[in-house]
This record gives structure tokens, C-alpha cells and sequence, in this order.
């Protein structure tokens, strides 16, 4: 017995000093090709990949993309999301003529927990991926040893990863209200607990990162390095975050809905009013207007150009300033897409059926065209019996309508020369409203492939930004003849808007209250289809108002008389329904079932 | 006649073990009866004396499995080991792998294969014949499997190949001659019935009709074969029967020195395509014909040390007109409508049809070429085993290496060929279309199919010794294997990952305590790493227990004449499953290149790199906790009685965390988490009786039967809105579908009742439950919101056997029936699919549902176009997938010894085999197993002779 407890442990031996070192050798993966993340952080190289992934996973534009599949999909099912239509058919804007749309929801409150997500907040997923690396950067960018990656670059990867962070914590702030702010990347879900913040802590969060970002982003790139993050972008974002936050939505003690606990309010509105916001909205937009010279960003306005005909309207300083590329008004733009035809994405969300699209046109409501005063400023009044003078309306509205709207016997592109939307005309199908929203379709889609660059932010929104904050901060203030490029009241701003397409400034003797509803319209028109009024109309509580997302909603109907005169008929082509829990979104029913989020009021 | 049906199975499985049944054991091989139980059984790495085993193992020795003719070895286990599902898979000769399942679905990862273990490594058995087979384990519970550790999960098949033994050298041959045909082959509509149920389809749609009555006529008495064809597809292509072929030579004896087995084989099964080869040059028959050899040799070299020496091993060549596998043309049988075109024209050029997707089999098979495969395997094994007595009494010492290959070539030769449209113009003449298809000259090419390589080392140290009453079995030893096994189907992610061997470290060890041969326990395990886990989570540890009490062996049973042996036994443990799935090497946080941002006017995106599926450096092996009572009885000498229940809990089964991890962590892909569980319950029961040995006419019955039932205990799924859609708390594959009310019995119950979104459902089409919708309410509106749990899994739950046979003088009979219930089967192939996709239409299109046959119908109203509403996935097209199977018919006939002895012959024997004769079941289309519109199933019949010196 002896023998063999001796033999054994002779045995064991042997096989445990000369074994167990090989045994875990023979176990070792042989070398592969996989990149791992030690690797994406040993070079400088490697990092600027690793960057660029954090602008495809996080810009992102007023149009909807076709997000790659990676970026779009849930990571739970896999699944991909794409967006179908623009917006504008889910404000008082415009009409979707397909049926199937997910934006056509939004108009007959057909928004659940569990639709969300692909009938507006497609991005959810990429956001928080976005968010995820921008998170991985700032753990792991200090520890890069390859001396290309200097203080400078590392400083600059910060920077950008905060913007970005603050770009995606703003686009669920003005979705949801407070947010769980994820400041660190997350090994797994036990780590995970944040609840939702609250939205004056959300909205702090937001801040934080931009002023941390502006100190070390550059003023400006070369032109190859165009659409890389800029102090001015991130100059643009807050001002954005504060205007929303001064907005009456958030900026009270009493929100639209109560919270079930109405403990939890803070999580939707900052729980007092504070005139106060506003002055520090007013403040940022204005560092916008003041930094915009120095980035080289400028309003287009020449002035021959204010006014253009519908032969020279690609030169119009309102066209200018939404259609082309790169132009001196927009501080960041969208560069996720690749060459796309018109038949691609996005501008087969724009196209109507009639002229090739896929998914349907957004045609434009008489709620909207209402607010588009003639050349003189007067309101133009739309008869509801109908008239037969319609050539003539059009010809007399503020030049931007002609700059933006595909209205009767204007046009679309070289393929569709003249629009026509009269009955019985070739691209009347569909056309509900009377007339096709055209902006932000480029002409130069129609010819070709083209690389798109929607803007994100453009300097003309914030002129608009600081008239609304600044007049309900100190009241419209004083206007000057001719309003300067650097404002220093709510007057002054609207009407440099106004100047730079042709439109004469604002009457004098506003009260606070009336130049209010002046700036709300002249914003609605200066913005229209990027993306804004959606948004707008939640933050200043007017969704549920008759005639914007309540109520009848109107076209018109459109008789050709001769070649060149044609009557109108306005007509009710449907009704709308809104209701106060549609001021913020639900979260997605599955996010809140596992027990994290407290959700929105009224869902 | 379903209740027939149910009824027959009833009485067979549970009232097969009433007295007058019995058992014996016929091997043909020696053709005496011998007694059922043998002495000793083998269990992982080693063998144990049968009473003494305190774990769960069924076992089947090769003899009984010649019984059954198939060119794969697991189709020769239907219904015969208790406890192991056997599933038809393929059916064509040399892809006809049935799947396994060892007692039930324990996982709802993608691994759930059964461990093979050839002489002692990991193998594939199906290419083996049973002439080289001595017997097959199944080891069920953690007792008998944790000596396997991180593989052991889903149980372990042990094959152990014939040895030579002491004896004069016996020569053993035998021949068998048969022929296949398929079992069940669908039936489609003839012509003139194809037309005018199509004319009704149009209509149904609001379409006018497609042929006139005179047409319809033409196509059936067929006076225009040209103009107004009617071709049964089936018989243009295949033949009534195949021939079948097996030869085997075995040369077995020893003396102290040497021992050996030899063993040639060849099994041949023609396919079922006519002889395509003979009528053209550019074609070949449908062949398939493998030699299967196998040299087991065993050298005392000296007197402590002896060697042993396995090699056994294939070549396998098979060969198809056309291509090598034959699902396509399969597929083009049963979809092209029997009026679409004559085979051959007028002029002699192979027929077609304008704008239609068929091709033509005919000249598919004989004009565009054939593909061969050659593959060969090698599985051999070389031991030196030491006697190391001198160190201690009872010890020895052994290793062996193992060196197991396979490798498929194939060769290819394809060509084009052209067919004609043939129509007549307004004048009445003859036309051809513009040709339809090119032909081309014939090109070759020599494909690699597949290839693996195991290589695998071990080492033992085995002890055995008895003090007085007490009896100790010891094993320690060691494995190390690598293998470049092609497991893409459990395991996902980059090829490169693919291709990198899999290897296994590790130890265990076994110790058996007897005492007094009443009282047993032992203890096993293993202790195992795999390169698949994190530095530090490479190893893991998987013991397991058991306990067994001979009762008989008490003083109160000894010498009892009713209870003649009673063994009570209980086993727990852990064992593991390292087929988790999942990419490769999940602990890697692995980034991917790409193209992403358009900076600046570039019109090319800039390099980028994301984070690819989150790692998991804590992934690990699926484990399960296994419990196992069994008790064994014998009662009278002649019934034996064996019943075993068990409950298995399997857990860390790998999960994508979708119910927890919040989204707001970022995540492109979630992770796999070692999350998951299931637990899985059931029974097994064997029942044998044998008669009186020395009776003139010896007979025995042999009943066994399996139930498992499984629960997905917690798989992490998406939260859904409608609780019906859910799967956790169902069985592992429960089907999930709409669930048909029947058929629309007016359009205006129709247009009233909730219908797919957007379609215009009338009377005669299928109604469907409305449960659910996007806020987890009935919305009037079928989608996939309404689909819940419909009918059983695929696998069965209840499966049976019965093996009974006699003998009487020179004569002998032995069958196998088996059957199966709790499974539920769908007529989803293109037979079940009228006229869907320009498709055929098969018979059961004639029990449609009319206006005048509303009440009886049992198949939706008909429609040409592709109907939207009537073919989702519902209970409407599932049955019940039970059946009873006889699986395998020999009655022989041996000469007696004083005839043969005068011609030097040991033994003569003829017997004739009945494979897959016939089954009962529910579906009148096709065999249960196999309903869709490949290769059918196969029934064989061949006589036999066998002569031994």
C-alpha cells in the first residue's frame, strides 16, 4: 500500500510540474486576425477609426437615414429599424400620402409603448451605441502609448466624445425628458442601475459636456476635414439645450400630465418656472452669433439674391442655405451617407410616388401655407369658399414659400421641370395638400449620385433662438431700420431673418405676448421641414392646439382654368388627434419592463 | 381509424409486459441463443461486471443490428435502446444520418449532440456496419457519464468494436441481396384534374377560366401527349425498385499470444433514379458503395506488457446523375404541374415551358452531366498496456493513441442543355419557342467536401482488488485530444476561428466501492479544460455519485423463487456540455473594420472600427445536474424488469440577456451570458420475458419505453406584450403559429371576422383565433401578435420499442416495432401548397373546400395566385406526427449441424430482411418522417445466406 501512495504521488507530480504549464499552452487560441480592443488602442490609426465610428453611430440630420444595420439594429432581437417618412407629415407641416407610413401614428395618436420606436425614435439604438463609445474613448484614450496619439490629439478625442455624448443626451432630453445619463461604459447589466435622472440633472449633464468639449475642439478644419465637431457645433447644441429647457414644457412647476407618483414630476420638468432660463438661452444663442465670424460661418445673404425669380431660385439666399453643400451658413452638417441616387435613401422619403418615390411624398397643409405672409408683410387671406386666383397667391407669398415648396407649375428637378398639382396633373396623386414639400430635396440628387450633407445645425435657427428666448426674457426690444448682423434685441434678429429673403421687418409696437406668436411663425417658416416644428410644437405646448395637431386639417383642391390660372378649393382631406401624453414619448414598453425606467405620463 | 390507430399503440406499449411475455437473445452471428445479460457492460473506460452497475445504461449488441438493412449504423437503432430518440433524417444512400436525441431536448442551445465514443475516442459511428459492432452503450445518468466531465451533458453512445478472443480462427461469410423502393412517394393531380381544379381556382380568384372542357378531355384520355401532356414526374425519373447489396468477410480467433478480429465489408444501395448512366455518356447512374475494413488485434508482447491495435476504417464512393445531392430535382418532381410539358417533343428535343421556373428533370438527369464523392475515413487507436502487479496486486498501467481522419473529394462534370416550348400557332402548325436553356460542353471539377482530424492521447492507471469482502475498483487517467471537428453548426463567427482545432485537456477518475455484493457506492469524475474559455475559466470540475443495494443478495430474498434479483440504485452529479454555441472564443472583445464617415467632399467613407457582441470572460460550459433512481428486478428467471426516473436540470446554457440588460448600456450586440435553463423529466421502462431455455420452441419479448418532458426554465427572450408568444415555461421547439378555427363558412362571417391586415378573405378561407395585438389586445387584425404555442415539438415524447422472436428448430423470426407519440407534424411542402409559387398540386387539393362540400372539407378554397391569407403557419396544417413502425422483419431458416458439419461448415443459415415494412400513423400524403419533397423513405428487402467455418 505504501508502494502505491508513493507511486501515486510520484505520478501526480510529474504529470503537475511538467504538465500543467503545457496544458494551459496547448489551451491557448492560436493567433488570429482579430482585432481586440488593446489593439484599437495602441495607435493613433486605429483610434481615428474608432472615432469616425462614433460620428457614423452619432450625427445624424433632419432626414431619415437608412441607418446600416450594425448601427440601427436592436441588440436584443437583431432586428433593423429604419424610419419611413419625414416628420413634417406628423406636424400641422405637411400630409404623408402613403398609408402605411409609421409617421401618419403621430396623427391619429396611434403611438404606443411599443411603437415608438419605429414610428419616430429609430436612432434609440444608435444612441445609446454612440453613447457606449464615446464612453470607451474617454476610459481607454489616456492610456494610448503611440507618440502620434499627443496630449493635443487625446485632448481632441475627449472633446469630440463629449460632444457627442452631449448630442445624443440632448436628442433624448427633448424626447423624453430626464434621462439615465451614462457617463461610463458598462461591463454588464448588474452595473447598470441608473434610473432616469432628473430633468434639471439631465439637463446639467448635457452642459457639463459642452463646456468641457469647447475648450478643446478647434475653431475650424480645412475643407477635407469638413463636418468634424467644432467649438461653433457645440456653441450650437447648447443653445439648442437651453432654449428647450427655458421652454414652457419643461420650465415650470406643473407639467402637462402627472407623473402616476407625483414625486416623480422632476424626472419631466425642472418644478418651478425661472424667467431666468431664458436669459441664459438668450446668452448662448447669442455666443453663437458672436463666434460664428471667427469659424467662418455667415447668414447667405446677398442681396440681389432675396428675392429670386423661379428661373434663378438656386441662387435665392434662402435656397442657398438649405440646398447646398457645405455653404458658409451651416456650422455642422450630416455626412453619414454615402453616394446615393434620388432613388435612394433618403429622398425616396421626399419624392412623391408621382415622381418616383417609393415610400411617398409629404404635401403641404393650408394650416401651414396660412402662415406664409405676401411679399409686404400683410396676411394673406385664403377664402374657404375658394377663388380663382390661386397663380396669383403663390406669387405673392414671402419668397421663401417659392424656395421651398413644390407648389403648381414650380419646379421639382430637371426630371420633373414643372410641377403640376392641379386635378387631373401628372403629380396631383397623393398630393392632399395642394402642393409638395420639396425642400430638402437638392436639385443635384436629380442628376446623379451625391454624397449628402443635410445640415444639423445652421446659423440662421439661432438669430431665431435668441429673438424667442430674448423676448421672453426682456420683451422684443428695440428694432433698428436695418436690423445688423449682430443683434442685440428679439427684433432685430427675426428681421435679419427676414431681410436676407426680401421680407420687410416686423411691424413696430409688438407686446412681449404678440411678438411671441410672431417669432413662432417666423420660425416655423425659416425652419420649416428640418425637423423643428415637430419638436417646437411639444415645447411650447401648442400640439393640442385646433388646427396644428387637433382637428380638421386642410388642403385644396385645384381646378385648371386656363394654362396659367388656376382656382382653389379648400377642403378638410382629415382630421387629427392629439393628446396631452404625446407631449413627451413613452420609452419602449420592453425597457420599462425590465425595471429601470419610470415611464412617461399617460402611457 | 386514428383511434385505431391509438389504440394498437396503447395496447403495445402498455400492456406489451403482461405475463406471457419473455425474452431471449438470438445473435445470428453464432446463431445460438445465449443469455440475455451478459456478464459484463461496458462503461465509460472500462467495463463493469453488469450486476454491480449502479448507473442508467442500455446497451444493444451488433448482432441485433444486422437485422435491419441500411447503409448508416443509427438507422439501425429505431426503437432500440431505451432512452435514445432516433429521428429519419435524409434518406438518400450516404446522407441518410438520422438525429439522436439522448433522452429527450436538455437544451435549447444549438449543441445537443450525443457524445460518440468509438473504442474509447470521439468518432463518428454512422459510416461503421454492425458486422464490426460488439455493442452500443447509451450512458444516461451523471454516474455513468461525469468520467466524460464537459462533454457528458447530453448523454454518450459507446460503441466497442469486436475483439478477437481465445478460440480456433472461425471464418465467417455472409451475403444479403435485396432491393429498395420508396416507401411513400407524394401523389400529385393528374392532368385533366390539375386543369380543372385550376379553372375552379381561377375562379375562386374572379378570374376566368384557363381551359376549355375540350381541353380538359385531351388531357385525359390522352390523345394529344404533345399539346395536352399528362406526365407523372415521378415515373419518368425513377424506377420501381433499386438493387441493394451487402458482403461481409470476418475472420475471428486468438490464442494467448494473439488475438484478433478482421473484418471486409461492402454495402451497396442503388439510388432510385433509372439508370440515366446507360442511356448517355454525359450522365451516370446513381450508385453508392463503400468498403468498410477493420483489423482489431490484440499482442500479449511480453509477459507484463501486451499491445493492442484498432484500425478500422471506409471508402466510400457515391455518384449521382446531375449533382450529388438530390434535393433539387426532388424539388422539381414535385412542383411542376403535370400539364406544363411533355418530356421529350416531337422533333426530339427535351420539353419546357415559356417564362416558368421548371427545369426538365428528365434532361437534367441525363444531359447535364453527374457528380461523384469519394470519402475515406480512418479510425484507429494503438494501446500498450503494463501489468503493474509487482508495484501492488491489481495495478496496471496503460496509454494509447488515437489517430482518427476523414476526408471527402468529390469530381464534378456539368453542362448545359437546351429544351423547346412546343405550341401550336392559329394556323395549327407545330412551333418551338427559342430555345430555353444553352447547352454547353461538359466542365469538370474536383471540389474538396470535408475533412476533420482527431488526434487524441491517453493514460490510465486502473486498480482492482478484493479483501475479503471488499471489493475496489480504481481509474485515474488522462486525456488530451485535438480535433479539427466541422461543428459550424453550433458554433458561429469567422471562418479563421472555425478552422482552429478544437482541444480538450483532462483528467478523471473512478472509484468503485462493493461490499459484501449488497452494498455499492461509487464516485467518478472529471476534471476538464477546453481552449474555448478564458485563461483561468479554462477548467472545470464534474463529479457525480451513485449508491446501488443488491436486495436479492439479503438474507430475506436469497433463494426467494418469485423475486430472483432486485438491485435498487440512486446517481447524482454534474456533468457539462462544451457545444455551447456562440462565436468562438466569446472571452475576446473582438472590433471590425469598416467604412463609415464621409468627412470633408470625400465621396469614399473613412476606415472605422466598431465593437463587435460584447465579450464574456466569464463564459462557460452549459451544465446540468443529474438525478437518476432506477431499480432492476428479475422475477421467475425470466421477466426482467427495469424502470429508471430522472430529472435533469441543465443551466448556463449561453443566452443573449434580452429581458434584462437595459439598452441604454450601449451594446451593439448583447453578450452571451451563461444564463439559461431547462429542465427535463422522465421515465424509461424495460420489460423482457424469455422462455425456457431448453424448450423446443424458444421465444422472447423485449418491450422498452421513454418519456421526457421539457420546460425551458429561463431563456432571458424578448418581453412580449401578448404572454401567449412566450417561451419560457414551454417545451424546447414548441411550435408558435396561428390557430385556425376552421374554414370561413360565408363571406359575410368572413368580412365580419378578424383577417390579415389588407387582404379580402372569403368563405372557404382558413379563420384564425384573434388573441393579440400591438397593445396586447384582440385588434381585429391577424399578425403575428395572434400566434401562441400550436400542437407538439418535433421530437417525440413518448418513443417505444418491442423486439420479439422465436425459434423453433432451424427456423428463427425476430421484428422491431417502433413507435412514437406526443409529436406533431406540418404539411408546409410544396404538395400540401396547390398551385402556390405556379406550383403542382397535390391530392390532398381534391378535399377543398366548394360551396358544396362546406361541410366536409377539410382543405381551404383553392386559389392560383399565391394566397395570402390560407397558408400561414397554423394549426390548420398540423397532425399528429404519431406512429407505429415495423422497423425490421428477419425470419432465417439455419441448417442443422449434421447436414452442414458433412461440408466442414460450423454454420449455414438463409434468412430474409424486411426493413421499414410498414406504418400506421395519421398522415395519408407520405411517411410522418419525412413529408417534404425530398428523397422519400425507403423500404428494403433482401435475402441472405450466411456460412461459418
Amino acid at each position: 500500500m505504501k508502494k502505491l501512495i508513493a507511486i501515486s504521488t510520484i505520478i501526480s507530480i510529474v504529470i503537475f510540474t511538467t504538465g500543467c504549464k503545457k496544458f494551459e499552452d496547448f489551451l491557448d487560441k492560436a493567433p488570429g486576425v482579430d482585432v481586440t480592443e488593446d489593439i484599437v488602442f495602441s495607435t493613433r490609426q486605429n483610434v481615428e477609426a474608432y472615432v469616425s465610428t462614433l460620428y457614423e453611430y452619432g450625427m445624424f440630420s433632419m432626414l431619415p437615414g437608412r441607418l446600416n444595420t450594425a448601427i440601427a439594429s436592436n441588440p436584443s432581437t437583431g432586428s433593423s429599424v429604419t424610419q419611413i417618412g419625414t416628420l413634417a407629415a406628423a406636424t400641422d407641416e405637411g400630409k404623408n400620402e402613403a398609408t402605411f407610413q409609421f409617421v401618419n401614428t403621430w396623427n391619429n395618436a396611434g403611438i404606443l409603448p411599443t411603437n415608438i420606436i419605429p414610428s419616430e425614435d429609430y436612432r434609440y439604438y444608435a444612441r445609446w451605441k454612440a453613447i457606449r463609445i464615446a464612453n470607451i474613448l474617454l476610459e481607454r484614450i489616456d492610456a494610448v502609448t503611440d507618440p502620434a496619439a499627443d496630449e493635443a490629439f487625446k485632448k481632441q478625442v475627449k472633446a469630440e466624445a463629449k460632444f457627442f455624448r452631449a448630442l445624443q443626451n440632448f436628442e433624448l432630453f427633448k424626447r423624453y425628458g430626464g434621462f439615465p445619463v451614462v457617463l461610463k461604459r458598462y461591463a454588464n447589466s448588474a452595473d447598470a442601475v441608473e434610473p432616469r435622472s432628473t430633468l434639471a440633472e439631465s439637463v446639467a449633464a448635457i452642459l457639463k459636456d459642452c463646456d468641457e468639449a469647447i475648450i478643446d475642439l478647434p475653431v475650424s478644419y480645412p475643407a477635407t476635414q469638413r463636418g468634424k465637431a467644432t467649438k461653433l457645433a457645440v456653441l450650437a447644441l447648447k443653445s439648442r439645450t437651453l432654449l428647450y429647457a427655458a421652454s414652457p414644457i419643461f420650465n415650470t412647476g406643473t407639467p402637462y400630465l402627472s407623473m402616476a407618483d407625483a414625486a416623480n414630476n422632476k424626472l419631466i420638468c425642472y418644478g418651478n418656472a425661472d424667467n431666468n432660463r431664458w436669459k441664459l438661452a438668450a446668452d448662448a444663442a447669442k455666443e453663437v452669433l458672436d463666434q460664428a465670424a471667427l469659424a467662418g460661418a455667415a447668414l447667405i445673404d446677398v442681396p440681389a439674391n432675396r428675392k429670386p425669380t423661379l428661373v434663378n431660385r438656386a441662387n435665392g439666399n434662402y435656397r442657398v442655405s438649405w440646398e447646398r453643400q457645405d455653404n458658409a451658413e451651416i456650422i455642422i452638417a450630416d455626412k453619414t451617407m454615402g453616394a446615393t441616387s434620388r432613388f435612394g435613401f433618403p429622398w425616396q422619403h421626399v419624392m412623391p410616388v408621382a415622381m418616383g418615390g417609393f415610400f411617398g411624398g409629404t404635401s403641404v397643409t393650408l394650416n401651414f401655407v396660412k402662415k406664409y405672409e405676401d411679399t409686404l408683410g400683410n396676411v394673406v387671406v385664403w377664402n374657404d369658399a375658394g377663388g380663382n386666383d390661386l397663380s396669383e397667391k403663390y406669387a405673392s407669398l414671402d419668397p421663401r414659400f417659392k424656395q421651398s415648396i413644390g407648389y403648381n407649375l414650380s419646379r421639382w428637378d430637371a426630371n420633373h421641370p414643372i410641377i403640376q398639382t392641379f386635378i387631373g396633373g401628372t403629380h396631383a396623386p397623393g398630393c392632399f395638400g395642394g402642393a409638395w414639400m420639396a425642400k430638402p430635396y437638392a436639385e443635384a440628387v436629380g442628376g446623379g449620385n451625391v454624397v449628402a450633407s443635410i445640415p444639423l445645425y445652421r446659423l440662421n435657427e439661432f438669430y431665431l433662438n435668441y429673438a424667442e428666448a430674448l423676448n421672453e426674457a426682456e420683451g422684443p426690444g428695440v428694432a433698428s431700420t436695418i436690423p445688423p448682423d449682430m443683434p442685440t434685441s428679439a427684433y432685430d434678429a427675426v428681421n435679419r431673418i427676414r431681410l436676407r429673403s426680401g421680407m420687410p421687418n416686423l411691424p413696430l409696437g409688438l407686446s412681449q405676448s404678440q411678438f411671441r406668436e410672431r417669432v413662432r411663425n417666423e420660425r416655423a417658416l425659416e425652419l420649416v421641414f428640418e425637423d423643428h416644428r415637430f419638436w417646437d410644437i411639444r415645447r411650447w405646448l401648442i400640439a393640442e392646439n385646433d388646427g396644428v395637431m387637433k382637428g380638421a386639417m386642410y388642403g385644396i383642391k385645384i381646378t385648371k382654368l386656363t394654362a396659367t390660372t388656376f382656382s382653389y378649393l379648400p377642403y378638410s382631406f382629415g382630421t387629427r388627434t392629439f393628446n396631452k401624453n404625446m407631449y413627451l414619448h413613452p420609452f419602449d414598453l420592453n425597457e420599462v419592463l425590465k425595471g429601470k425606467l419610470v415611464q412617461n405620463p399617460g402611457w | 381509424m386514428q383511434k385505431t390507430y391509438k389504440k394498437i399503440l396503447l395496447v403495445i406499449l402498455f400492456y406489451a409486459g403482461t405475463s406471457q411475455f419473455i425474452i431471449a437473445q438470438n445473435t445470428s452471428d453464432s446463431s445460438t441463443i445465449i443469455v440475455a445479460d451478459s456478464e459484463v457492460v461496458n462503461i465509460g473506460f472500462g467495463q463493469q461486471k453488469t450486476k454491480l452497475v449502479t448507473s442508467a445504461i442500455s446497451t444493444i449488441k451488433g448482432a441485433e443490428l444486422q437485422k435491419t438493412f441500411s447503409t448508416n449504423l443509427g438507422a439501425t437503432l429505431y426503437g432500440r435502446l431505451s432512452g435514445l430518440t432516433v429521428m429519419q433524417g435524409g434518406n438518400e444512400p450516404g446522407n441518410n444520418n438520422p438525429s439522436i436525441n439522448a433522452r429527450g431536448n436538455n437544451t435549447f442551445g444549438p449543441g445537443n449532440n450525443v457524445l460518440i465514443i468509438i473504442d474509447g475516442f470521439m468518432g463518428d459511428y454512422s459510416q461503421l456496419v454492425p458486422e464490426e459492432i460488439e455493442e452500443i452503450s447509451l450512458l444516461k445518468d451523471a454516474s455513468a457519464t461525469a468520467i466524460y466531465g464537459s462533454r457528458a451533458a447530453n448523454g454518450v453512445i459507446l460503441v466497442t468494436t469486436k475483439r478477437g478472443r481465445i478460440a480456433p480462427l472461425q471464418i465467417n461469410f455472409s451475403t444479403q441481396q435485396g432491393f429498395s423502393q420508396a416507401e411513400r412517394l407524394p401523389k400529385f393531380l393528374d392532368a385533366a384534374n390539375y386543369a380543372s381544379l385550376y379553372n375552379e381556382a381561377l375562379a375562386n380568384d374572379g378570374k376566368a377560366p384557363l381551359y376549355t372542357t375540350d381541353e380538359i378531355t385531351a388531357y385525359q384520355n390522352g390523345s394529344d401527349p404533345y399539346f395536352h401532356p399528362n406526365v407523372n414526374w415521378y415515373d419518368e425519373v425513377l424506377r420501381k425498385t433499386a438493387p441493394v447489396a451487402n458482403y461481409n468477410l470476418s475472420l475471428r480467433g486468438g490464442n494467448t499470444t494473439a488475438k484478433y478480429f478482421v473484418m471486409l465489408n461492402n454495402i451497396s444501395s442503388q439510388g432510385l433514379y433509372k439508370n440515366f448512366g446507360d442511356m448517355d455518356e454525359e450522365s451516370r447512374n446513381s450508385t453508392y458503395n463503400r468498403f468498410n475494413f477493420r483489423a482489431n488485434i490484440d499482442v500479449n508482447l511480453t509477459k507484463r506488457l501486451s499491445a493492442t491495435l484498432l484500425l478500422g476504417g471506409s471508402v466510400e464512393d457515391k455518384g449521382n446523375p446531375g449533382s450529388l445531392t438530390t434535393g433539387g430535382i426532388f424539388g422539381q418532381l414535385a412542383s411542376i404541374p403535370s400539364n406544363a410539358f411533355p418530356v421529350i417533343n416531337p422533333n426530339g428535343t427535351y420539353g419546357a415551358k415559356v417564362n416558368a421556373s421548371y427545369v426538365n428533370p428528365y434532361s437534367s438527369l441525363l444531359k447535364t452531366g453527374y457528380a461523384e464523392s469519394n470519402g475515406r475515413t480512418l479510425q484507429s487507436s494503438f494501446r500498450l498496456s503494463y501489468d503493474l502487479s509487482m508495484i501492488t496486486k491489481g495495478l496496471s498501467a496503460s496509454t494509447v493513441v488515437s489517430v482518427n481522419n476523414f476526408f471527402t473529394s468529390g469530381s464534378n462534370k456539368t453542362k448545359g442543355i437546351e429544351r423547346f416550348a412546343v405550341s401550336k400557332n392559329a394556323a395549327g402548325d407545330t412551333v418551338y419557342s427559342s430555345k430555353i436553356g444553352q447547352t454547353s460542353s461538359l466542365v469538370g471539377s474536383e471540389p474538396n467536401l470535408g475533412q476533420s482530424r482527431n488526434y487524441a492521447i491517453q493514460g490510465f492507471l486502473n486498480y482492482h482488488r478484493v479483501f475479503g469482502k471488499h471489493d475496489i475498483y480504481a481509474l485515474a487517467m488522462f486525456n488530451s485530444d485535438n480535433a479539427t471537428i466541422d461543428k459550424s453548426g453550433i458554433f458561429s463567427g469567422g471562418a479563421s476561428n472555425l478552422s482552429l482545432a478544437y482541444k480538450n485537456n483532462g483528467g478523471g477518475g473512478r472509484l468503485t466501492y462493493v461490499n459484501n455484493t449488497k452494498y455499492i457506492a461509487e464516485f467518478s469524475m472529471a476534471y476538464m479544460g477546453s481552449e474555448n474559455y478564458a485563461p483561468g475559466n479554462r477548467y472545470g470540475f464534474f463529479p457525480a455519485a451513485s449508491v446501488g443495494w443488491i436486495a436479492s443478495n439479503e438474507s430475506f430474498l436469497q433463494n426467494n423463487k418469485i423475486i430472483t434479483f432486485l438491485k435498487l440504485r440512486a446517481s447524482y452529479g454534474l456533468v457539462g456540455n462544451d457545444e455551447i454555441g456562440g462565436a468562438r472564443f466569446l472571452y475576446n472583445q473582438n472590433y471590425t473594420y469598416g467604412d463609415s464617415y464621409y468627412f470633408g467632399t470625400a465621396t469614399t467613407g473613412t476606415a472605422s472600427l466598431s465593437e463587435g457582441a460584447l465579450a464574456n470572460p466569464d463564459v462557460t460550459w452549459e451544465k446540468e445536474t443529474k438525478a437518476n433512481i432506477g431499480i432492476e428486478a428479475t422475477f421467475f428467471n425470466r421477466l426482467d424488469f427495469t424502470l429508471d426516473v430522472f430529472n435533469q436540470d441543465r443551466y448556463d446554457i449561453l443566452i443573449t440577456p434580452t429581458r434584462t440588460i437595459p439598452l441604454y448600456l450601449g451594446y451593439t450586440a448583447l453578450p452571451n451570458l451563461n444564463e439559461g435553463k431547462v429542465n427535463n423529466k422522465g421515465f424509461e421502462a424495460v420489460l423482457r420475458y424469455r422462455n425456457e431455455e431448453k424448450s423446443q420452441l424458444q421465444f422472447f419479448v423485449e418491450t422498452n419505453i421513454f418519456y421526457a418532458r421539457n420546460k425551458i426554465v429561463y431563456n432571458g427572450e424578448v418581453i412580449q406584450v401578448n404572454k401567449a408568444r412566450l417561451t419560457e415555461g414551454r417545451r424546447i421547439g414548441q411550435p408558435f403559429g396561428l390557430r385556425a378555427l376552421g374554414l370561413f363558412a360565408t363571406d359575410v362571417e368572413a368580412s365580419t371576422s378578424p383577417t390579415p391586415f389588407g387582404l379580402v378573405v372569403k368563405a372557404g378561407d382558413v379563420k384564425y383565433q384573434d388573441i393579440g395585438g400591438p397593445a396586447g389586445v384582440p385588434d381585429g387584425i391577424i399578425d403575428a401578435n395572434d400566434n401562441q404555442p400550436i400542437g407538439n415539438t418535433g421530437l417525440p415524447e413518448l418513443t417505444a420499442g418491442l423486439h420479439t422472436g422465436l425459434r423453433y428448430k432451424g427456423f428463427d423470426l425476430d421484428i422491431v416495432i417502433q413507435g412514437v407519440t406526443g409529436t406533431t407534424v406540418y404539411l408546409g411542402s410544396s404538395q400540401f401548397r396547390p398551385f402556390q409559387n405556379n406550383g403542382q398540386a397535390g391530392v390532398i387539393a381534391l378535399e377543398r373546400w366548394t360551396p358544396q362540400t362546406a361541410a366536409t372539407a377539410t382543405f381551404p378554397r383553392l386559389s392560383a395566385y399565391d394566397n395570402l391569407n390560407n397558408y400561414r403557419y397554423s394549426s390548420f396544417y398540423q397532425y399528429d406526427g404519431s406512429f407505429i413502425k415495423l422497423r425490421s422483419v428477419e425470419i432465417g431458416y439455419s441448417f442443422t449441424k449434421n447436414l452442414i458439419n458433412k461440408i466442414k461448415l460450423q454454420q449455414a443459415r438463409l434468412f430474409l430482411t424486411g426493413t421499414n415494412l410498414f406504418s400506421l400513423d395519421h398522415i395519408a400524403y407520405g411517411n410522418t418522417e419525412t413529408l417534404g419533397t425530398g428523397y422519400p423513405s425507403l423500404r428494403t428487402i433482401a435475402l441472405g445466406a450466411r456460412i461459418q467455418f
